[in-house]
């Protein structure tokens, strides 16, 4: 059980709506006063979040995107939520192989497109790194992002590799994206230690399986 | 030597030895720096759940009494279909545990033994006081904060024991209290008190046993003359006492022969399991069911993610998330702040996640860990098959 005010002082709403357009429209109605509104933003995050866990990246951006249509261009340091937003559209667009494609504002469908969603992946992941410190998870996902660009191997390859001898690795991608690595590396004892972690973990044996994602 | 010479120096020495059975002279326990005491209270911010005279309350989106409150009170909004299982919950824990404004109410060692070592004061309540990150000067600075005046001389005033427990009895105080060590309190029906507010005066009655530990003499009696008196508010029924009747239940309280404490029944371990365990069932049935209320995700939580995780009750912020698949694998930050597994060996092979829960079930049993403190945090010890199912997921791989 969890204290978690479901009220937002509406002027900070619409403060927000020229960075991000918030999606209720509620919000606007209260001009230069200060209106009590309902906080819908943080329940459709938390479920965006849960589709991304459970594989549904695409559905996943849709969710973030309805909240934040505009988070593309949204900074990494803002709060916490858009940090959340932040991460889960670069795990999503990491892990479509940058082919995420999600309505109007969301595409991923030429090779340049999709290029430029790993590469905007990367440096969103990067950055939220340097905004937060320490994090296993947000390091776990900036190394999976990595090892899909090959210039980004070896450092891929250190992220990784680090994680998991303390054993901080915090998904199955996360030992998928190590095992190909060092597999790529000539590393064979490693590989096999690093896709056993990823069978016991993955819902799907099919995380583990996936051979090498084209390089982008 | 005439007779009555002889007479009068028998009756004295007799008067003396009665006399000296109803005095008991009890000294004070060593003291410590009350306003140290007053700033560690505050530190550890003891008025989350207690209302202390000079430590200020916890502001409102901590205050964990309050928001029990506001729960019972309908002012949190919550999904139908949980809503029962919260009220039910927090019914018990909705009183301030006013600690009383009384200099001379309780007796500073045993709150001193207690701050260190606390034990299961009130057994009908399933949450207790937890285990906090005190040394013992600092217990021994807030015991003398909450107990400044502590030597006693105790005058029984040929108070007696008999009559103290017939009256007990007659005012049914076994209907809420238990006695452990004693021949049982017999109960009588409660009264029509409306049925969670009835949970909370069940579940705040201390065990008695406890009391000669925790109360000094002359504070008991005035308590049962007058509870409200001490504490307004209080669920304690005022028992409608006379000086001496009050006296006579003191007197049995505090001197009635106790049968040692039983031992707590070991638990059995019980093997892994050899189906899957997922994260899915292991997070359902034991982390966001018990833990996730300390060790919350911040990001969710306007920044706090209980004390387990962003810091309270005077723990540093240890990051640990248990609310979700990626928080337990992100592990806890360290006394250096670097980050470990909650899955790394301790000296015993043990992953550490499980020792914690292992410890709780030994501090239960008074076999307090210094290394480790054990988990959850101030509740009863996950049940065995708890243990197994997180114990399996591990063994396992934890699986997502």
């Amino acid at each position: 059980m969890k204290r978690n005010p479901l009220v937002r002082v509406a002027m900070a709403a619409v403060l927000a709506l020229p960075l991000f357009g918030a999606a209720e429209q509620a919000a606007l109605a209260c001009e230069n006063g200060v209106q009590i509104v309902v906080d819908i933003q943080t329940p459709k995050i938390a479920r965006a979040e849960k589709a991304l866990n459970e594989g549904k990246l695409t559905l996943a951006a849709v969710g973030v995107l309805q909240v934040f249509p505009h988070i593309r261009s949204a900074p990494a340091g803002l709060g916490s939520l858009t940090a959340k937003a932040l991460r889960i559209m670069a795990i999503a667009a990491v892990r479509t192989d940058g082919a995420l494609t999600a309505g109007e504002q969301w595409r991923g469908v030429t090779a340049e497109e999709k290029s430029a969603n790993i590469d905007w992946a990367i440096t969103t992941l990067r950055a939220l790194n340097k905004a937060r410190a320490k994090a296993p998870s947000l390091q776990t996902d900036l190394g999976e992002a990595l090892a899909k660009v090959d210039k980004h191997h070896a450092e891929a390859l250190k992220i990784l590799g680090g994680l998991a001898d303390k054993d901080l690795i915090t998904s199955a991608q996360g030992y998928a994206a190590l095992a190909r690595l060092r597999e790529a590396a000539g590393d064979k004892e490693g590989t096999a230690a690093a896709l056993k972690r990823c069978e016991s973990m993955a819902k799907s044996p099919g995380v583990c399986r996936a051979s090498a994602a084209p390089s982008v | 030597m005439g007779f009555w010479p002889v007479f009068l120096a028998l009756l004295l020495a007799l008067t003396a030895c009665q006399r000296s059975k109803d005095l008991e002279v009890i000294p004070a326990a060593p003291r410590g720096d009350a306003l140290r005491g007053l700033d560690l209270m505050a530190k550890h911010e003891c008025g989350r759940c207690h209302e202390i005279t000079g430590v200020l309350p916890a502001p409102q989106s901590k205050h964990c009494v309050d928001c029990h409150r506001d729960i019972l009170a309908g002012k949190i909004d919550a999904p139908p279909d949980v809503l029962p299982q919260w009220r039910a919950a927090v019914a018990p824990l909705a009183d301030r545990l006013a600690i009383p404004d009384a200099p001379g109410h309780y007796r500073r060692a045993w709150v001193e033994r207690f701050l260190l070592d606390p034990h299961d004061l009130r057994p009908n309540l399933h949450p207790m006081m937890p285990r906090l990150a005190l040394t013992p000067d600092e217990a021994r600075d807030i015991a003398t904060a909450l107990a400044p005046a502590d030597d006693e001389h105790i005058e029984w005033l040929r108070a007696n024991a008999d009559r103290g427990r017939a009256l007990l009895e007659e005012k049914a105080c076994g209907t809420c209290h238990l006695f452990t060590g004693v021949p049982p309190l017999p109960e009588t029906p409660p009264a029509a008190v409306p049925g969670e507010a009835h949970l909370a005066i069940h579940a705040l009655a201390p065990d008695l046993r406890h009391t000669r530990d925790r109360l000094r003499v002359a504070a008991l009696i005035d308590w049962l003359r007058a509870p409200y008196a001490i504490k307004p508010g209080t669920p304690m029924p005022d028992p409608g006492l006379t000086a001496r009747q009050a006296r006579d239940i003191a007197r049995y309280i505090m001197t009635a022969p106790l049968a040692p404490a039983p031992e707590p029944v070991a638990e059995p371990r019980l093997p892994v399991l050899s189906r899957r365990v997922d994260y899915e069932e292991v997070s359902r049935r034991v982390f966001r069911k018990t833990c996730w209320h300390c060790h919350g995700e911040p990001d969710y939580g306007i920044g706090d993610g209980g004390p387990g995780n962003t810091g309270g009750f005077g723990f540093k912020p240890r990051g640990l998330s248990l609310a979700d698949y990626d928080g337990i694998a992100s592990g806890y930050l360290d006394e250096h702040g670097e980050r470990r597994s909650l899955f790394a060996a301790g000296p015993d092979g043990t992953p550490r996640i499980l020792g914690s829960l292992l410890a709780r079930r030994e501090e239960i049993a008074g076999r307090s860990s210094q290394s480790l403190r054990g988990m959850p945090l101030g509740l009863p010890p996950l049940s065995p098959e708890e243990i197994q199912l997180v114990e399996s997921w591990i063994a396992q791989g934890r699986p997502e």
